[in-house]
């Protein structure tokens, strides 16, 4: 018990909310890229599991020495103590139990997912507004053989897994023929010719086809379909519809959502429950 | 309705500057009753502005950063107007109000665009409504507390130094629970509908982290070890600088990483 109560002390407390607040500014100020990823490294792991260790062992005391969970007054506290160690808990759990994986489908597209059930996008609906934002997006399709929809905000639920619309692209599609041999290149990653890559940077249509501006470096080479280049010839371009998905599995979500409930109970109970004698401080 | 509003937080300024001097209005019931009307009016003027681009975008208009600005200054106008109706500290009106008009000067000006554009996907949310109206209101009563804060270390009367400190507890233990649900619970449930992940470590996020965590620590030194008043006035101040840093700061400086929040 001396050791919960050394643990528990309120010096401790305060050390590492100062601590913390400080390693917070310090490291949100960083630039982008530097110091790797600093909110998963021990610098701030390290204050992190020790006002966990703290924050621990002072509800443990509050429960054990003043009873608190009889008192509606103070279970309040409790309450709040109980969920944010919970959610720590949790955010020091993620790294290793979240799993995600990003990948993008076109219409007609489809690829299993964990657990053996085939994903299949049959309908990709993306609007926009009049200045050019989007306005909605959402994806028909099937999973499991069952129809499925997924918008922004509504994720894909099923068998553990949540299935977000992350983005909206249209990618182009060149048409090529090569010593007679047609071909389908993908331009979203650049074109490769006699071992060059070159990158799309223009792509405009007009009454007489397309019209493509490649650069590599400081080369540029302007093209139209139908146009030979390089012992290929450029047939024509597609533009196909694609959504970004990003698959979740997250065995924590519900410790997560429970740690929030316990969370916002108490902080809805300590006024409530103490009442005027709160107020007066 | 804003520039109305902005006219009734002047009115209300003049009415709280006529009543504070020792003017034959001084101390008057009456003035003190237009007073607390016009605070109200004010505050309803902004929240109808609010409403009417509502009906406009077809969803809550607290989207954007003019639109987060009208809000606080609306909230920021109904605790003053439950504050004169409690009596409360004349100095801390006048702070208030001036506070409000910078916060609507602010919303004036060319720094804020004022267009009105309906939200993208992600922003079609009912989390996103409780995560920026709760954190609003929450920043509102962390704004008196910081008045009545800077207000204790220029009061000299001990009787008065003793009501500031005890209306910066009050405001800050009425907004604590708001600003923790708003800001970071309904915020990460939000975030996680919309992008997978309850936190990203934002620029946005983090800084709404430090100014609970400063709270949090104002909350334990006041209520449990009951520190000095002039320490827990000092992170009272503090708490609410990390506020604005993070409503306006994240936007206008650059805080390493560029934030996923439109304002």
């Amino acid at each position: 018990m001396s050791l919960i109560k050394r643990l528990a002390s309120l010096k401790i407390t305060y050390t590492l909310l100062l601590l913390l607040i400080l390693e917070l500014i310090i490291f949100t100020g960083l630039p982008a890229g530097t110091g790797g990823n600093r909110f998963s490294s021990p610098l701030f792991l390290f204050p992190l599991l020790l006002f966990f260790i703290n924050l621990g062992s002072c509800t443990l005391l509050r429960l054990i020495r003043l009873k608190s969970w009889a008192h509606p007054s103070r279970a309040g506290a409790d309450l709040i103590h109980l969920g944010l160690l919970i959610v720590i808990l949790a955010g020091l759990l993620t790294p290793l139990l979240r799993r995600e994986a990003a990948f993008s489908l076109a219409e007609g597209a489809s690829l299993p997912l964990p657990g053996g059930d085939l994903f299949k996008v049959t309908n990709l609906d993306f609007s926009t507004y009049h200045d050019g934002r989007p306005e909605s997006w959402s994806v028909q399709g099937e999973y499991g053989g069952t129809p499925a929809l997924i918008e922004v905000n509504r994720p894909l639920k099923a068998k553990g897994l949540r299935l977000y619309l992350t983005n909206f692209a249209t990618r182009p599609f060149l048409l090529v023929e090569e010593e007679g041999v047609p071909e389908v290149r993908d331009l979203t990653e650049g074109l490769m010719i006699q071992n060059r890559l070159w990158q799309l940077r223009q792509l405009t249509q007009d009454p007489e086809g397309w019209a493509l501006l490649f650069t590599d470096g400081d080369d540029t080479v302007s093209l139209r379909t139908k146009d030979p280049w390089e012992g290929i010839l450029l047939k024509d371009v597609r533009l196909a519809n694609q959504a970004h998905f990003l698959l979740v599995k997250n065995p924590l979500r519900p410790l997560i959502g429970g740690g929030f409930i316990l969370l916002t109970v108490g902080l809805v109970l300590v006024p409530v429950a103490k009442g005027r004698r709160f107020w007066q401080g | 309705m804003a520039r109305i509003g902005l006219g009734g937080i002047l009115f209300a300024l003049v009415l709280e500057l006529l009543f504070s001097m020792k003017t034959p209005l001084h101390r008057s019931r009456g003035v003190r009753a237009i007073l607390s009307v016009t605070l109200g009016l004010s505050s309803a003027l902004l929240l109808g502005a609010l409403v009417f681009r509502s009906r406009f975008i077809g969803f809550p208009a607290l989207t954007n950063l003019y639109e987060g600005l009208l809000f606080l200054t609306s909230a920021i106008l109904a605790v003053l107007f439950f504050h004169t109706l409690n009596q409360g500290p004349s100095s801390v009106i006048r702070g208030g109000l001036l506070l409000s008009l910078v916060l609507l000067i602010l919303a004036s000006s060319p720094l804020i665009p004022d267009t009105i554009a309906p939200p993208i996907p992600a922003l079609r949310s009912s989390w996103l409504v409780l995560h920026v109206a709760l954190a609003f209101v929450g920043e509102a009563l962390f704004a008196i507390g910081f008045v009545a804060a800077a207000l204790w270390f220029v009061t000299g009367d001990p009787e008065k130094k003793n009501s500031l400190d005890r209306l910066v507890y009050r405001s800050i233990l009425a907004g604590y629970p708001l600003f923790t649900m708003g800001a970071l619970v309904f915020g990460a449930v939000w975030a996680s509908h919309a992008w997978g992940r309850f936190w990203s470590w934002d620029p946005k996020e983090t800084w709404a982290l430090i100014t609970w965590l400063t709270y949090t620590l104002y909350l334990h030194a006041r209520l449990i070890s009951r520190q000095n008043p002039r320490v827990c006035n000092l992170i009272a101040l503090a708490g609410f600088l990390f506020t604005l840093v993070t409503f306006l700061g994240v936007k206008y400086v650059s805080f390493g990483a560029p934030s996923l929040h439109s304002y």
